[in-house]
């Protein structure tokens, strides 16, 4: 079957610089992340059980 | 003594359930009494693994009886087909008719009288809504452990096809026009592409996300607005990033009219209908309330005055049908409590939400083509255990005690769509938001932008792993279970 079109949302969004997809893969930045993310997560939860 | 029934044993209900009953300590002379029609509890987030081949299904399900006999909490395995809150001809006493689904108790029914009532049944997988739709169709669904596991023999069999050299069309995302959990779509859409890419078919196989929400990273919030390295941008672009990064495709707007063997028609929001045939389609059901039905203490049917007609449950939330433009924070309920009801909440996706949340649409043709607003996960958890809290209170200070509140409009979430195995090997996208449902008084893009964020990478996919085993921990009430946030 014949593929479809890409969606013009899609066909014209940005990709990722080289250098973005470095940092997503280093484990020392993504270790930093993973504490960012959690204190926000973490954050936001106990913000709601007020 | 008190007795408070919860109906339901899925995020909501079963954290309810833990919550009260910490909150009554040593008070055993209170009961809590949980019904549930399934034995199992199931981590439904991690389904989306299951579904791909990851986990196996018994690493997201565990038996709720001894979890409930080590806690002190009594169980039934039986779904609730009426609520009688006012009570019967014989007794005031409110009360819950139950069926028994234990195989131990065949065809017995029960009366339960209670003082306290929690409705967290969760939804109704409603397959039904459109034909074809679902396992017993000819789609596919990650909703329950047993659909996940079908959903991965499916893609066995898709990759072993791929690697045969026969091109696939995948399709992944919602089966009709109201459904919600866009969200999980996108994680199953995300992890099927990983999966196909891991097993080096990725070149033959055409994956297409088919979608109720007018734009990418709608999810049924309405969007985001994030901001990035000083930049302001929208999750519909960081959606679509994603999607051109992994070559996966999109159909937005769009209601599922039917599911055939090979192909699926649908309509769009400009009105037009198309056909996609397919190879392996995953797609979700819209939600309904669970059947219950009420009384009142002559026996006349008040289901009306106590339901909505979706079949969720009436709370303090304005359901008067405002237009789009008067949406406000305050239309959302914050107790959870019925208000012509008192003592009877509904927490989760029990409850009737006033409206949606992303802006409603109709093809020309009168069809409703809009998200419905998710209330799964994080959002479910923090209602169960404000619910818990207020009950606790009125029964250790008084039925006047004032109830606690949780609005969506000051609750916050996260959504993690992570895929692939190991430390180093997985990749995730993943947001946070806050409020879940957008506060324009409050924040100019509706929320905070401090934690309202969207990022890809490796710190995702460890979340994703954390929360997995620290949720089953929390749920199976192993040691210090009651650190954990909902």
């Amino acid at each position: 079957m014949e593929r479809l079109p890409t969606h013009p949302s899609i066909s014209a969004a940005p990709l990722p610089t080289r250098r973005t997809l470095r940092r997503r893969r280093n484990p020392f930045i993504q270790l930093l992340r993973f504490a960012l993310l959690n204190a926000r997560m973490g954050y936001i939860a106990l913000r709601g059980h007020r | 003594m008190a007795r408070v029934v919860i109906l339901g044993a899925g995020i909501a209900g079963h954290t309810a359930a833990l919550r009260l009953r910490r909150a009554l300590g040593r008070r055993r002379d209170h009961e809590i009494v949980v019904v549930s029609p399934n034995a199992d509890w199931n981590w439904i987030p991690s389904n989306i693994w299951v579904g791909v081949g990851k986990m196996p299904a018994e690493k997201v399900v565990f038996p709720l009886a001894p979890v409930y006999a080590k806690t002190g909490i009594a169980f039934r395995q039986a779904r609730a087909v009426a609520i009688r809150p006012e009570g019967d001809a014989d007794d005031p006493t409110p009360a819950v008719d139950i069926e028994y689904t234990d195989p131990a108790r065949p065809g017995e029914t029960e009366r339960l009288r209670y003082d306290h009532l929690v409705n967290a049944t969760g939804p109704r997988l409603n397959f039904a809504a459109t034909p074809g739709l679902g396992p017993d169709g000819n789609s596919l669904s990650v909703c329950t452990a047993r659909h996940a596991q079908q959903a991965a023999e499916a893609l066995r069999a898709t990759i072993d096809r791929l690697r045969a050299g026969t091109p696939q069309r995948l399709v992944i995302g919602v089966g009709h026009g109201t459904c919600t959990c866009e969200g999980a779509a996108f994680e199953y859409a995300f992890n099927v592409e990983h999966r196909l890419r891991e097993a080096g078919v990725r070149d033959l196989a055409e994956v297409v996300y088919l979608t109720n929400e007018a734009e990418l990273g709608d999810f049924g919030v309405g969007g985001m607005t994030f901001e990035q390295q000083g930049f302001v941008t929208t999750s519909a672009l960081w959606t679509a990033s994603i999607f051109r990064e992994r070559e996966v495709n999109a159909i937005l707007g769009a209601h599922v009219r039917r599911v055939d063997a090979d192909r699926l028609e649908y309509e769009l929001l400009d009105g037009s209908v198309h056909e996609l045939a397919f190879d392996f389609a995953m797609l979700l059901p819209p939600f309904g309330g669970q059947p219950i039905a009420a009384y009142d203490r002559s026996g006349q049917d008040i289901t009306s005055r106590m339901f909505a007609p979706s079949g969720f449950m009436k709370v303090d939330a304005d359901y008067s049908g405002k237009p789009y433009e008067e949406w406000a924070a305050a239309d959302w309920p914050a107790t959870y409590e019925s208000p012509e009801f008192p003592n009877h909440f509904a927490a989760g996706i029990a409850f009737a939400p006033p409206h949606q949340i992303s802006r409603p649409r109709k093809s020309p043709n009168g069809t409703v083509i809009a998200p419905a607003p998710p209330r799964t996960g994080m959002p479910s958890g923090v209602m169960g255990r404000t619910v818990a809290a207020t009950i606790a209170d009125r029964i250790g200070k008084g039925g006047d005690a004032p109830a606690h509140s949780a609005s969506m409009t000051r609750m916050g979430a996260g959504c993690i769509a992570s895929a692939g195995a190991g430390l180093l090997n997985g990749s995730a996208a993943g947001m946070t938001m806050y409020p879940v449902v957008p506060d324009r008084e409050r924040y100019p893009t509706g929320r905070d932008l401090r934690h309202t964020r969207g990022e890809l990478g490796l710190a995702g996919h460890w979340t994703k792993a954390l929360l997995h085993h620290l949720f089953i921990h929390k749920a199976r009430a192993r040691p210090l279970w009651w650190l954990i946030p909902e």
